[in-house]
């Protein structure tokens, strides 16, 4: 994989360059602006490699193999962070069933509270709201104008229409 | 290695040098030549364009492409732009270009001087 890696950077680096010299050669300078940032970038990339591989091979020089022997086969398991769990004690309850059910009573209790406070407080701004955007649409004080038809129809016989009385009464008609 | 096949290795190094500079000034230096003031020559350019912006059309985008490259070398556009059809266009330029001309305005119309558009020169032919 690390083969494929350095060949892939010294491919683009070679292949870039060639580009740019045909590039400038064509006068097509653009072109050769971005063959040249591709250079580059290549360059930069293939330099980092070739210092850390340095680097790499100086630090393993520096390690004795037997301490780094025995420093492998002396390592313990990692620590189990969720051991804690698995206990199965019935001294003790565990703390997570505690955390997760007083937690919950809290946050309901919280929410009881804040809905309470929120009844008392919004609710009655908000109808005295909701009254002045219902203005708007109401009747006029004077009511509607009903036509004569409309005010004879209440003296049919077996005619009883609740909504025309009202209209009516409002009408000052009745 | 003896100082006399040294100093032969130096010899035989320089001297490539200087045919390798020469070799490069000769395709590369651009020489100018006079041209008649009254000559003119026509640019035949294909042109395609993808994903470019709405509302501008590929004879917009070539004329805008022409006139910028036309400062690359001493000649004008003559007239307008004609569009021949299937993205291939002809321009007329005054005074006729040398061959040093040529190949900057070619670069240049090739080059990727404007976004989504693609132009090849198709040839340099008598007006």
């Amino acid at each position: 994989m690390k083969v494929v890696a350095w060949l892939a950077g010294i491919g683009t680096l070679v292949a870039a360059l060639a580009y740019m010299v045909v590039s400038l050669n064509r006068w097509e300078w653009n072109r050769a602006l971005f063959f040249g940032l591709i250079v580059l970038i290549a360059e930069v990339g293939l330099a980092t490699g070739l210092v850390l591989r340095r680097l790499d091979r100086m630090e393993a020089r520096r390690a004795d193999p037997e301490v780094l022997a025995a420093i492998r086969e002396t390592r313990g398991d990692g620590p189990d962070r969720f051991a804690w769990l698995k206990e199965t004690s019935t001294e003790r309850l565990s703390v997570f069933i505690t955390f997760l059910v007083g937690g919950g009573v809290l946050v309901s209790a919280l929410a009881w509270v804040v809905d309470r406070v929120a009844g008392r407080t919004s609710t009655p701004l908000a109808e005295q709201r909701l009254a002045g955007q219902l203005e708007a649409i109401r009747y006029p004080p004077g009511g509607l104008v009903v036509d004569d038809v409309t005010v004879l129809a209440q003296d049919v016989p077996g005619a009883d229409d609740a909504q025309l009385r009202k209209l009516l009464r409002r009408a000052g008609r009745t | 290695m003896s100082r006399l096949a040294t100093v032969a290795l130096g010899v035989v190094g320089l001297a490539v040098g200087v045919v390798a500079v020469l070799a490069l000034r000769e395709a590369t230096l651009s020489t100018h030549q006079h041209n008649d003031p009254d000559s003119t020559v026509g640019l035949v350019v294909e042109a395609r364009t993808e994903g470019g912006e709405t509302g501008q059309t590929l004879a917009e985008m070539v004329e805008a492409l022409l006139l910028t490259c036309r400062l690359e070398v001493a000649s004008d556009l003559v007239g307008p732009i004609r569009d021949e059809g299937d993205g291939r266009f002809r321009a007329e330029l005054r005074p006729a270009l040398d061959p040093t001309d040529r190949r900057q305005l070619r670069g240049c119309v090739e080059d990727w001087t404007i976004d989504h558009l693609r132009v090849d020169v198709v040839g340099f032919a008598p007006p």
